[in-house]
């Protein structure tokens, strides 16, 4: 017995000692702290791939070069899921300073678990940054509402404000609409009104010019590899609610059911491929070469950097054919917030603000293919590479992503009146408290919920879903996710 | 290209059709062959029974055979396929018109680039270290907790096994909320303690599996132990645990290919560079890398050698020492 | 084997202790790292716990959060959540096909390379055992590429344009296939050891009796090795009816392929819906304890304990 339980004690020394060895020795957390020297010690926690994390690797190490005063400590998850399980395991103890992704956001911020650092940055700094790059993580805890406003707070600054244009081939587009051209002299396709970065091109123009364009693709190549629906919706001036609340559904809405059957038609004609065929998603399609069309932030750059052979260009979201419409694409991506329990959470503060508004941050993040810069006044040197940072390709129209968050209407451009034509929206999970209802919808259109089948194929029959009618008969039940969701809110 | 395709499927089937008549015959010349045996038959069918189960003989290793090389070839082909898709264009890769064993001009950059961009040594060497500090100390105290199952007197033997074995029937979402958080006040974050602490208490499925195994050791051989008056420590040291070599070597095989594979909780725990596990770099290579096939392919054949080395290094030991001594049933 | 009820002796009584003592260490690391976390989700279950949205300790909330079974009902009933699933439910039944299927096969092969004159059955083995060595990520990686429903190898072979990675039934039937793949080497090694260990003169007395191989195989080899086919049998299932990654890597999350425990992971973390997530987790666990218990009843029967 004696000799047993010394067994079992000697073996557990052992391994204990094993492992002690085996470097496992003093924990490291996810809080920061000032040391007796006054530095202070920022924790930054940052999920995505591996090059996003090069990337900012290299900008939290030039702000650490920058001044002696804060050390930013970069962690980084490669897994969302694991992401997700460390939040929500650090309860109340955030990392000092955190990504949230936008459907994540309002989760978080509505918990009070975010810092609400407006006081921290001015009026003129806000100022120095797009619209689109701070409204949208402001809150007000009043109305429940994302959104700026003056009695709301600012609980993050963009990681970026990832607005999407359609991107297209550029060798082989030019190539079809020669071959087309070739084809039919009598009604030739016009290269200069299909790629127009500032005037984009309507639905029903679009399914015109991708009807002609199949004619002459090979088999296994099509006309657009994928098209975002949120971008539709809101091309088309419709929206999923009726108001930033997010309380009151308007699927139902002529505009909206406009724009699904826009999407059900590409499928219908056969410009996107067939529901279900693309396994590999419509990207792979594009970047091997297979595909006209498709769509792209500005963070595909540095990814399509080494899957693309091609040139490839962008132009705008295509316009709804209803009243009042504009070509508008979602925008928002990841927030940096600070956690309310961090102790050096003001020292973080200093952090974001250095990565939100710094010149040369924002220059090393858009030259890596990170993003688009924040700063209205990079503008100029982004689009036409003035100071000569863009060593490697980017798409030559790549001022339609700037277009997207710098508001519509008419400007004032170097004397000229001119009229945006491009904008952009908020992307809609992040008015809700989660993205269930979201994927609720997008099920039910796929056939995977309720019982009208997909949207996006033909039935056994040969005849194809009404979108009206079935998104009239899903609106009560996504009303009603929806509430549920709203109720959530504390 | 097509026709190498229609070849290829002719062989199969032929294959299959070798395959099946074998087998119809095997089990009629076994009759037959048994029949032989009783010498119930006369000349004439003697002479036929002959003929036939020699034919027959011949359909049955064909059938064997035609298995084996089947099961092999499937076996096989997916690392083959994959080593050739590292090695193609992402074009290449993505063509749907023809499909190339070998590639045109072989991309070896995709190898270059995958080892350059991920830091390969340090994640092996994490992944070593979990290694060596897991697999000792929980085959042991598996093997001696099994010991207590297989050879000592237990009362409700099976309640303890059933509630022991309820442990793995928990998903581990459902406990890794708590489990983070003790983690994260303990200061374990970004050690290997997560990773480590667990499996010191033993491992219920190996022990399982060494119970089953250490049954078919006679008991016979402990009893005269008992009257020798040898502690049931001496008794697992010297009479078990030498008997155990071909279970131990394939669970520690199987451990081993567990802890090099495990994604989740290192993904969970270790988020510091220095500390990333050979899997994480892999992960985080495929999962940026969507449309680039050929080099997530690279990276994932990269991260296969050093298992594959491992394994045939060792599978001498595992593979033959498992089959040479077997099991065993009590008899 | 103590069929007769005996009051034991001393000596026993004391090996009974010693057992004890030794298996009160698995004892430990259960409680520890299993049984505590586990009454931790039982608790959660029974709550509207919201792991993002809570910012007090959970046993202070515990009294507000209290809805009783009101997670267990919304995963059969609600509108939004019943759906995911039941699905998830039928998804795993179906993928369950891979234990018996992969047992099956496994023992075929050990069943050849177990006669004593097959040629180079070490080298069968090795290779035949190579899909268990290889790594989850990677072959998730390979077998998705071989499945395309555009660019896989199968479809071109076949000549077929089948949807594998999309369609409902089709992705659970490639998931079932490389699942089985994945476990034939297992299985055969596992049964193979137990094989080469059976007593060779059961197979010649079998002979004397006219028994032919498939019989010999059913009647003498196959009972011998149950044991091996028990174990075989019970972590196939446990492991199935865990699955994640196969949903996760290899289908990118299609609903034909969305298993429970992958239900758990999207609701539980994902969503931070730790209330329904740990209701659904526990019905799981329950389940696998039930079908386990039952294996154990019925292997009583007809699993070979000598």
């Amino acid at each position: 017995m004696k000799k047993i339980l010394a067994l079992v004690l000697g073996l557990l020394l052992a391994v204990g000692s094993l492992a002690a060895f085996a470097g496992c020795g003093g924990g490291g957390d996810y809080q920061g702290y000032v040391d007796e020297s006054g530095v202070a010690h920022v924790v930054f926690m940052g999920r995505d791939v591996e090059s996003e994390r090069v990337n900012y690797q290299r900008v939290v190490d030039n702000f650490n070069a920058s001044q002696n005063q804060i050390r930013v400590e970069m962690q980084w998850f490669t897994d969302g899921t694991s992401y997700n399980t460390m939040l929500d395991g650090l309860g109340t103890d955030l990392p000092d300073c955190l990504m949230l992704s936008n459907a994540m956001f309002l989760r978080y911020v509505s918990s009070g678990k975010l810092y609400d650092y407006k006081s921290r940055i001015t009026q003129d700094e806000l100022a120095l940054l797009y619209e689109d790059a701070y409204s949208y993580y402001c809150y007000d805890p009043a109305t429940k509402q994302v959104g700026y406003s003056d009695s709301a707070g600012l609980y993050g600054l963009p990681k970026d404000m990832g607005p999407v244009a359609i991107c297209y081939n550029a060798d082989l587009l030019r190539a079809k609409v020669n071959e087309y051209n070739a084809a039919n002299p009598a009604q030739p396709l016009d290269w200069d009104e299909i790629t127009d970065p500032e005037d984009p091109m309507t639905f029903t123009q679009f399914i015109d010019v991708g009807k002609k364009l199949k004619t002459v693709l090979s088999s296994g190549q099509y006309v657009c590899s994928g098209y975002d629906m949120q971008s539709a919706v809101y091309s088309n001036n419709a929206n999923y609610f009726t108001d930033d609340t997010a309380s009151t559904q308007a699927i139902d809405s002529e505009n909206f059911i406009g724009a699904m059957q826009f999407v059900q038609d590409l499928y219908k004609e056969g410009i996107l491929p067939a529901a279900g065929t693309v396994s590999s998603g419509g990207e792979a399609l594009f970047t091997s070469g297979n595909a006209l069309f498709f769509y792209a932030g500005p963070w595909k750059t540095k990814d399509y950097w080494a899957a693309i052979g091609f040139e490839w260009d962008l132009i705008p979201v295509l316009c709804g054919d209803a009243a009042g419409a504009v070509s508008t694409c979602y925008v928002g991506g990841m927030a940096f917030c600070v956690s309310a329990n961090s102790a050096v959470k003001d020292y973080a503060v200093e952090f974001l603000r250095y990565m939100a508004l710094d010149l040369n941050a924002q220059r090393s993040l858009y030259s890596n293919g990170q993003c688009i810069p924040n700063l209205v006044e990079l503008a100029g040197e982004y689009e036409t590479n003035a100071e000569n940072l863009l060593s490697r390709p980017q798409p030559a129209h790549r001022g339609v992503w700037l277009d997207c968050v710098d508001g519509t209407g008419e400007k004032t451009v170097n004397g000229q009146t001119v009229v945006d034509k491009v904008g952009g929206r908020y992307r809609a999970e992040a008015y809700t408290y989660d993205e269930t209802w979201y994927t609720f919808l997008t099920d039910f259109m796929a056939g995977n919920s309720g019982s009208y089948g997909s949207f996006w194929e033909a039935k056994p029959d040969g005849t194809w879903v009404d979108v009206g009618a079935a998104l009239r008969a899903f609106a009560p039940t996504l009303q009603e996710s929806l509430t549920e969701l709203r109720s959530y809110l504390v | 290209m097509n026709a190498a395709v229609i070849v290829l499927l002719v062989l199969l089937a032929a294959l299959a059709v070798s395959v099946a008549a074998g087998y119809a015959f095997s089990s009629r010349s076994a009759r037959l062959r048994a029949m032989d045996v009783r010498g119930g038959i006369g000349a004439r069918q003697k002479a036929f029974v002959r003929f036939s189960s020699a034919y027959c003989r011949i359909g049955g290793r064909v059938l064997a055979y035609g298995i084996l090389f089947l099961t092999c070839a499937a076996s096989l082909f997916p690392f083959l396929w994959m080593i050739s898709s590292s090695l193609k264009t992402p074009a290449e890769v993505s063509n749907t018109m023809r499909l190339v064993f070998f590639p045109a001009s072989p991309q070896w950059s995709n190898y270059a680039r995958a080892w350059t961009t991920i830091d390969m040594v340090g994640g092996f060497l994490n992944t070593m270290i979990i290694e060596a500090a897991t697999i000792p100390v929980c085959v042991i105290v598996s093997s001696l907790e099994a010991f207590a199952f297989s050879k000592m007197y237990m009362r409700h033997k099976t309640v303890h096994l059933l509630i022991l074995l309820s442990g793995l029937m928990v998903p581990y979402a459902s406990v890794v909320l708590p489990l983070y958080r003790a983690y994260y006040k303990l200061g374990f974050i970004n050690t290997f303690w997560p990773l480590i602490l667990p499996t010191m208490f033993g491992s219920v499925s190996q022990m399982f599996f060494y119970i089953q195994y250490q049954k078919g050791i006679p008991d016979a051989m402990f009893e005269s132990g008992k009257i020798d008056g040898a502690g049931y420590l001496q008794q697992f040291v010297h009479i078990m645990l030498p008997m155990m070599g071909p279970a131990i070597a394939a669970q520690v095989v199987f451990m081993f290919i567990g802890n090099w594979n495990d994604f989740f909780a290192p993904s969970l725990y270790l988020t510091n560079e220095n500390v990333k596990t050979l899997q994480l770099k892999l992960k985080s290579l495929s999962d940026g890398n969507r449309m680039d096939l050929p080099y997530v392919f690279a990276g994932a054949a990269i991260t296969c050698v050093p298992l594959f080395a491992i394994y045939f290094a060792f599978q001498r030991y595992f593979v033959g020492g498992l089959a040479i001594t077997g099991t065993g049933v009590k008899g | 084997m103590e069929k007769v009820k005996i009051r034991p002796g001393r000596l026993k009584r004391k090996e009974g202790r010693i057992a004890l003592a030794i298996i009160s260490v698995k004892y430990v690391g259960e409680i520890v790292f299993v049984f505590v976390p586990v009454l931790f989700s039982i608790l959660y279950s029974f709550t509207d716990y919201n792991a993002a949205r809570e910012t007090a300790p959970f046993f202070s909330r515990i009294g507000d959060i209290w809805i009783g079974f009101g997670n267990y009902k919304n995963l059969f009933t609600h509108f939004m959540y019943s759906e995911y699933f039941l699905r998830s439910v039928c998804n795993n039944l179906f993928m369950l096909l891979s234990v018996p299927l992969g047992i099956a096969a496994g023992l075929l092969v050990a069943a050849i390379l177990s006669q004593p004159d097959i040629r180079f059955a070490g080298v069968f083995r090795m290779l035949i055992y190579m899909p268990v060595v290889a790594g989850a990520v990677a072959m998730n990686i390979i077998w998705r590429y071989m499945f395309d429903n555009q660019y896989g190898l199968i479809n071109s072979l076949l000549g077929t344009q089948w949807m594998w990675l999309t369609d409902d039934w089709l992705v659970k039937t490639a998931i079932v296939i490389k699942n089985v793949w994945g476990g034939v080497g297992r299985t055969m090694i596992l049964c193979l050891a137990a094989m080469l260990a059976v007593d060779g003169n059961y197979y010649e007395a079998a002979k004397l009796d006219g028994a032919g191989a498939t019989r010999r195989f059913f009647a003498i080899t196959l009972p011998i090795i149950t044991p091996t086919v028990f174990y075989l049998l019970i972590t196939g299932v446990i492991g199935n009816l865990q699955m994640y990654t196969d949903s996760l890597i290899f289908a990118s999350g299609d609903p034909g392929a969305q298993t429970v425990v992958y239900f758990i992971w999207t609701f539980g973390i994902r969503r931070s819906m730790y209330g329904l997530a740990a209701a659904a987790s526990t019905l799981l666990t329950i389940t696998i304890m039930i079908i386990t218990v039952v294996q154990f009843r019925i292997s009583d029967r007809w699993v070979f304990e000598g």
